[in-house]
């Protein structure tokens, strides 16, 4: 809440116990370019302030300057681990504000990859997570799976990472050839290798050790403070944005949204691992459900949403992000607000942090799954 | 980093025969700058084809030549540029051609501004005056004004008889859609088949009756679009309002979603926005606030009711520079401490800006470096060949207009 003051002359240094302790912005356990400014009493953390800002692009500045179809790409790079989840909020945001009946194939393709696109979230969450802790075998073999997601991706959309998956009112093209039997071969080994993970991690001692209890977070601190996504149901809120406001087909689909109970970064690694087999049920059912037809609605030439604002918010891996479009009725929108779920999970660090060790201030930023290209925009 | 004139760009020696443009006012904008250093390499580089000896490009090159030097420095704009830049590589008769559009171009202008000041002496309002009516050679320009008007007072009336909502003609707007869509000035009467959804008022909503009930004169306005409610609050009772949804017996909203702002200059007395997207977890629903402000005034700060909006305001108060009263913990959150401006107001450039943070802080260049950054940038607008990626290119460095008619 309030700037952590650093001791400026020698004499105070020396003479109180407290300890100022610059960690990052380049230090491989912040995941990027977060400066962590913590005030140490021994190896206790008594007091944190997040420096953020060092990715900062504009976007929302950029966005007001390019027509609506020019501005998907931009939302790849705020959080480039889930760009096809990104793309998502925003398309259906200008097809939902215009009107636009996309067809229910497209919907069925989107969640297909989006829920794809999740699991290679998690699994990259799991494999820094786990390398953050101490355990480096997880890392290699979550990459390995996050590689086949991102062959999948890469024959589908033609890039890896920031796709550019969707256009407003569909898909580019069509599902490529063999597009069933890759999902179908990945989703029919891939419980094989959560029981991997799960032998590895779940009763390991250390890894116990390490995520019992840190980050204690209860269910009305995490609302009040705006935690959402896993970070949030760890807590024991059942509140998923697929269930109670279904995009895409997600009202189509059976799955279970798991909660903790205790808040701590244990209940939250337990929660991401279960989400991970829910999301491997939805591409099931997905794949099973798909229905022929076409994967483009007819969309107008130039996209020119009425004049209005409108909020949408979809489930994102990390957490309920969000985006208020405000139109003027021309070809460039007016204002595009993202809702960073990780800035706002971020907020939380420094009420989890408290009185707990140095080593556990890198478990809990590992737990709260932080992209700083979204932080930062 | 202080702006130095371009005389720097390139010592080529193969230009002597190339005569500078007369020396560039002081005030220029940076596109105005870009458009001229263009101008300056394309007849620089068409001199030396010539020196070359390309026999029928060396005759025409003192029409490119002048072209570019009589057209003054600001008026300079890329189209004209281009215009020029492409001819001396041509064949004789496109190079004609060429030289003969700009003429008529240069002409057309002219006609252009006096039939707008005509006009505008004449007390009528056309202050666009489209590219075919000015090109029509025949008539003088009063009589063209004159049938300008009468034909834009046909249209209105056209329009005024065949409906209210087919068009968004600057008839006047009911007051719901004028807050919610809260665009403010009217807009050009672009035609169109038909309009997408419109706000309507929201007067009746169970939760408005109940803001109204208990909190006398908060909210100001209520309207709907596309079925999510706004309520405009008085910003003075944003507080107020924010507890009282968040204790509301019915729907507690004890989630604070998003909490944002919005500019909007042409309302000169509130021009900022506040908006706060909330949600109740427990029932599901959906509300946003909004309250206009002015940056000085700002709004009182809701750290208190969420503690998620700390880093949200400050995030406002950074990128827009709207005051939270009572906020625990009120600097910049992205930008560095020592920025000046903030950067999501509308009159903020979209160029890159040199203030006292970049002097500071970012390498001082020498006057190579600076030489070959600027031919770098030079270079990428020459590399985009044809009109249409020089168009986006336009649109990407000045968010110049793309569709003539939108956002007069």
């Amino acid at each position: 809440m309030h700037q952590v003051e650093v001791a400026t002359t020698q004499e105070t240094l020396l003479d109180s116990p407290e300890m100022v302790l610059n960690m990052g912005p380049q230090h491989p356990s912040t995941h990027g370019v977060l400066r962590v400014v913590l005030k140490l009493d021994g190896e206790t953390v008594i007091d944190l302030d997040c420096d953020i800002g060092y990715l900062h692009r504009g976007m929302e500045k950029i966005a007001e300057n390019r027509l609506y179809p020019m501005i998907a790409p931009y939302w790849d790079r705020l959080d480039y681990i889930a760009a096809v989840s990104n793309g998502l909020l925003w398309v259906e945001t200008v097809e939902q504000m215009m009107g636009l009946e996309v067809p229910p194939r497209a919907h069925y393709i989107r969640t297909i990859l989006t829920e794809l696109n999740r699991i290679s979230s998690h699994l990259l969450w799991l494999a820094t997570h786990g390398l953050d802790i101490g355990s480096f075998t997880v890392l290699l073999w979550a990459l390995r799976e996050r590689e086949e997601i991102l062959k999948i991706f890469e024959r589908q959309f033609g890039a890896r990472l920031t796709c550019h998956a969707w256009r407003i009112g569909g898909m580019p093209n069509d599902t490529y050839d063999g597009f069933t039997e890759d999902v179908t071969q990945f989703v029919n080994n891939f419980p094989h290798r959560l029981a991997e993970y799960e032998t590895l991690l779940s009763e390991n001692r250390i890894w116990l050790g390490r995520t019992v209890g840190i980050g204690v977070i209860s269910a009305e601190d995490a609302i009040a403070i705006g935690l959402s996504g896993p970070a949030l149901r760890g807590s024991g809120v059942a509140w998923d944005i697929r269930k109670s406001r279904p995009y895409a087909a997600y009202a189509d689909m059976e799955f279970a949204v798991p909660v903790g109970e205790n808040g701590d970064t244990y209940d939250r690694y337990l929660v991401r691992l279960e989400e991970m087999r829910q999301s491997r049920l939805i591409v099931q059912q997905a794949l099973a459900k798909m229905p022929d037809g076409p994967v483009n609605a007819k969309v107008p030439k130039i996209i020119k949403p009425p004049a209005g604002d409108y909020y949408h918010s979809i489930e994102g891996p990390k957490g309920e992000i969000g985006c208020y479009l405000v139109s003027d009725g021309s070809s460039r929108p007016a204002r595009v607000r993202v809702r960073p779920p990780c800035l706002i999970n971020l907020q939380a660090l420094r009420q989890m942090c408290l009185g707990h060790l140095v080593a556990d201030v890198v478990a809990i930023i590992g737990t709260l799954d932080i992209v700083l290209g979204e932080i930062d925009r | 980093m202080n702006d130095e004139p371009d005389n720097t760009s390139s010592p080529d020696s193969a230009d002597s025969a190339t005569e500078q443009p007369a020396a560039p006012p002081a005030d220029e904008t940076a596109e105005e700058k870009r458009a001229r250093m263009m101008a300056e390499i394309k007849a620089k580089a068409a001199a030396r084809m010539a020196a070359k000896g390309s026999t029928p490009a060396a005759s025409e090159t003192p029409t490119a030549k002048t072209e570019t030097a009589a057209a003054p420095p600001p008026a300079t704009t890329p189209a004209a540029a281009a215009t020029t830049g492409d001819a001396p590589s041509d064949k004789t008769p496109e190079e004609k051609r060429a030289r003969i559009i700009a003429e008529a171009k240069a002409k057309a202008a002219a006609k252009m501004a006096a039939a707008k000041g005509g006009a505008t002496a004449g007390g009528e309002t056309p202050t666009t005056t489209t590219s075919p009516v000015a090109a029509t050679p025949a008539t003088s320009d009063e009589e063209k004004a004159a049938r300008i008007a009468e034909a834009r007072a046909k249209a209105a009336a056209f329009k005024g008889g065949a409906g209210e909502t087919g068009t968004n003609a600057p008839t006047p707007k009911p007051p719901a859609a004028a807050g919610a869509a809260s665009a403010g000035a009217p807009k050009a009467p672009v035609k169109k088949k038909e309009e997408g959804a419109k706000p309507t008022d929201a007067s009746n909503h169970p939760l408005v009756k109940r803001l109204r009930e208990n909190l006398d004169g908060a909210v100001v306005e209520a309207s709907e679009f596309l079925g999510q409610l706004s309520v405009r609050v008085v910003p003075a009772r944003v507080v107020e309002v924010c507890e009282f949804l968040k204790r509301d017996a019915e729907s507690p909203f004890e989630y604070l979603s998003d909490l944002t702002c919005v500019h909007f200059p042409e309302n000169a007395d509130a021009p900022f926005e506040v908006v706060y997207n909330l949600y109740s977890i427990s029932t599901n629903a959906r509300v946003r606030l909004k309250a206009a402000t002015t940056d000085a005034a700002g709004v009182e700060s809701v750290t208190g009711v969420w503690p998620a909006a700390n880093w949200m305001e400050r995030e406002v108060y950074d990128l827009f520079g709207v005051q939270f009263l009572n906020h625990p913990d009120l600097r910049r959150i992205l930008l560095p401490p020592d920025w000046e401006g903030h950067p999501l107001r509308k009159d903020y450039p979209l160029e890159p800006v040199e203030n006292n943070w970049t002097a500071k802080h970012l390498p001082e260049f020498s006057d190579v470096q600076r030489e070959q950054l600027e031919q770098r940038r030079a270079y990428g607008l020459e590399a985009l060949s044809t009109p249409n990626e020089r168009r986006v290119r336009e649109i990407f460095i000045a968010g110049k207009e793309v569709m003539p008619l939108d956002r007069k």
